[in-house]
């Protein structure tokens, strides 16, 4: 059994099938791609994997535990599902002292470290809301890694990323592959899929395909 | 247009708004009769006819409300770049999103008028006003048509055209605050006060300052009450929409005034004025009154009941919780906000990141009300008060009125806080707490709370009047338990996709 395994999956939302009897298996220190039209289901699938949602039938089990009602969010998990979450009035800084302070395993070098390594000046003063969009984004990265997660969900992770800072982000991940962490991606670029990904599946009619590389 | 407009007055909605004012009428109609048999006075059609379409509270407390909502709505669904970028500027868009509100609020006005003639019906038609009409007494409002208005029938037509000019004036009132920043939350927020203005503006301006009240502009006799002139009180809100539709032509020159504004502090800012004001005022207005620390702090505290209800007290009581709470679902929505899934994971429960949350407000709530508390005791201290916790206002005595104050007023806290809390999860739309805090305001209402069963101003002083301290303390309990459980439910369910 993989790290992540989805059996007998179906999920409907709003009247619209999004998963029907869906099988998947993802095993540990894969980079996995997952691919498909708009709407088709790729943030519900990783919302599912992380317990935020439940499936209607079926189950989802990370490292051989089932996730349901009383065990519900997966621990070591760094998620980037949607879009960038942020408090706008708060410094980069901040915002991720307030995340990691949670949990309260890293300290600020760390934070400030994660935030050198995604392209962010751990020091500027600039509040959240006044960011580019590429830098909101870099944030949210940093957020999802600084805790050294085993898993990463990384949905559209490379939305927004100028030319190196893709470049940068992509060889982080090929590090993190290095290291046997199991990573989740979604892109609408293509090479981002194919130069990172060790198997890919696409979400085609309520279904999760492999795609043959 | 007009197909736009029947299209929109088919709506099931209209119905329902229809049903409310039908039996609202009724009421008034009964009241008519009642005032006129009780003094032998006749009465003819006019009397329902224009009690009906004067009444304050039926404006303040429902129609406004719908306004204020339909412009609120108008304006977050229509502001959208590719809309802006094809009427090429802020004050077409104006002019476009007025055009679409005023489709949407439309038949209710055309709904309030047909009732008012209906409720007409039996009663004798004569063009000239009845003795009840030229009544001078502190309730009829009708006698200020009388002086106005030699034929009864000339302010059916005024009257229509009013609410049709005040409410585009009051829309673009609200377009301008929201072009002004261009965020919803503020929106909600303008849109909140601008309805606490209009709600006791009327009733607690001196008269000379009461044609700054937006209700006062919504009734014929109320807007002649307080201007005089038929001409002047449609002046003021074409000219008021014409000054807007001006100043948004100068928007980016204002709006870099408006950033030197901390935006964040702003809210805070504006209940601490509120609430100094409303201290400073009470203690002018009652000075004679208030003998000891005990008389100050029930005053500032008294709140209304069901049965003993003043507009001073209701505004009182809705400034300092209601806007409390308004903060609370502030710092709220940036907690169920976008961040919450990377705060929620890390928790790794979402009963435990809740308790934080709550932990936090609940804190954040008790501070500020024991501030309030603190800074009333040293006012009443420093303007020279016995500082006996004496008083002959309220059963409550001493210690136990200031543990009432504290305790129920943070129950009553809790429950509001534990409401927004269970809103903003269902939505994080912020015109569904305008809706529940409208509900819970009308709650406060004269008549309503009879049984001191619904979850609002249970903390009020003067409701220990009517219920004993167990009752309400049960009363509070059962919705902040419920509530919980609501919540362990709802947790247990999938997030929003």
């Amino acid at each position: 059994m993989g790290i992540i395994s989805l059996e007998n999956v179906s999920k409907t939302y709003m009247g619209n099938i999004l998963f029907d009897s869906v099988d998947l298996t993802i095993n540990q220190g894969e980079i996995v791609g997952i691919v498909g039209p708009n709407g088709s289901g790729k943030s519900v699938l990783f919302k599912m994997m992380c317990g935020f949602v439940f499936p209607d039938e079926g189950t989802v089990t990370v490292r051989n535990n089932k996730l349901h009602k009383k065990n519900r969010f997966p621990k070591d998990f760094g998620i980037l599902i949607d879009r960038p979450g942020y408090i706008a009035n708060k410094t980069g800084f901040e915002n991720l002292k307030q995340l990691a302070l949670i949990q309260d395993k890293i300290n600020d070098k760390e934070i400030e470290e994660t935030m050198i390594k995604v392209g962010l000046q751990p020091k500027n003063q600039q509040k959240v809301k006044n960011y580019s969009l590429g830098m909101k984004q870099k944030l949210a990265i940093a957020q999802a890694i600084m805790e050294n997660q085993d898993v990463l969900i990384l949905d559209e992770a490379f939305n927004a990323l100028d030319h190196d800072s893709v470049k940068s982000l992509r060889n982080m991940l090929l590090d993190f592959k290095k290291e046997g962490k199991t990573i989740l991606i979604t892109s609408h670029n293509s090479e981002d899929i194919d130069a990172l990904c060790d198997k890919v599946y696409r979400i085609n009619q309520s279904k999760v395909d492999l795609v043959q590389k | 247009m007009l197909e736009t407009i029947f299209k929109e007055f088919t709506k099931i909605k209209w119905l329902l708004v229809g049903t409310v004012i039908f039996f609202y009428s009724l009421y008034l109609k009964k009241q008519i009769f009642s005032f006129a048999g009780e003094y032998s006075l006749n009465i003819n059609i006019w009397d329902p006819i224009y009690s009906l379409q004067n009444d304050s509270y039926l404006m303040v407390y429902f129609l406004i409300p719908i306004i204020i909502f339909t412009s609120v709505k108008t304006i977050t669904t229509k502001f959208d770049y590719i809309l802006l970028i094809r009427l090429k500027s802020f004050n077409s868009w104006m002019l476009y999103t007025t055009k679409e509100f005023l489709v949407q609020i439309f038949p209710m006005f055309v709904l309030l008028f047909i009732l008012s003639l209906l409720m007409s019906i039996g009663l004798p038609f004569q063009m000239h006003w009845s003795e009840y009409s030229k009544l001078i007494n502190g309730v009829n409002e009708l006698n200020e048509l009388y002086s106005e208005f030699q034929n009864p029938l000339a302010p059916l037509f005024f009257q229509f055209l009013l609410w049709i000019v005040t409410s585009i004036s009051l829309h673009g009132m609200l377009v301008l605050l929201f072009l002004m920043h261009q965020k919803y939350q503020y929106l909600y927020i303008e849109a909140a006060l601008l309805f606490l203005l209009c709600v006791f503006g009327f009733k607690i301006f001196p008269s000379e300052f009461k044609f700054l009240s937006p209700s006062v502009y919504f009734t014929i006799a109320a807007a002649i009450n307080a201007l005089s002139s038929i001409w002047i009180i449609f002046i003021i809100p074409i000219t008021l929409f014409i000054f807007e539709f001006f100043i948004i032509k100068y928007l980016i020159e204002l709006k870099k005034i408006f950033r030197i504004i901390k935006k964040e502090t702003l809210p805070y800012t504006i209940y601490s004025t509120l609430i100094f004001i409303y201290i400073l005022m009470t203690y002018q207005n009652n000075k004679v009154d208030i003998l000891t620390l005990g008389d100050w702090i029930t005053v500032i505290f008294l709140g209304v009941s069901a049965f003993n209800s003043s507009f001073t007290s209701l505004f009182a009581y809705l400034i300092i919780f209601f806007g409390l709470s308004y903060l609370s679902q502030i710092r709220l929505s940036h907690e169920i906000g976008e961040i919450s899934h990377y705060k929620i994971i890390r928790y790794g429960s979402i009963d435990k990141w809740f308790f934080k949350v709550f932990m936090k407000e609940s804190l954040f709530l008790f501070s500020v009300l024991l501030s309030i508390i603190g800074f009333v005791v040293l006012f009443g201290i420093f303007n020279g008060l016995d500082p006996s916790l004496k008083t002959d206002i309220t059963s409550l005595q001493n210690s136990n009125l200031i543990l009432f104050i504290i305790c129920f007023s943070f129950l009553q806290l809790v429950c509001y806080l534990l409401f927004s809390f269970i809103t903003l999860w269902k939505s994080s739309e912020g015109y569904f707490l305008l809706i529940l805090f409208g509900v819970l305001s009308f709650m406060l209402l004269p008549g309503i709370n009879v049984w001191g069963v619904f979850p609002v101003g249970l903390n009020a002083v003067i409701v220990t009047e009517s219920f004993s301290l167990q009752h309400l303390l049960i009363v509070l309990f059962a919705y902040i338990v419920g509530s919980l459980m609501f919540l362990k439910v709802m947790f247990s369910k999938s997030l929003k996709v």
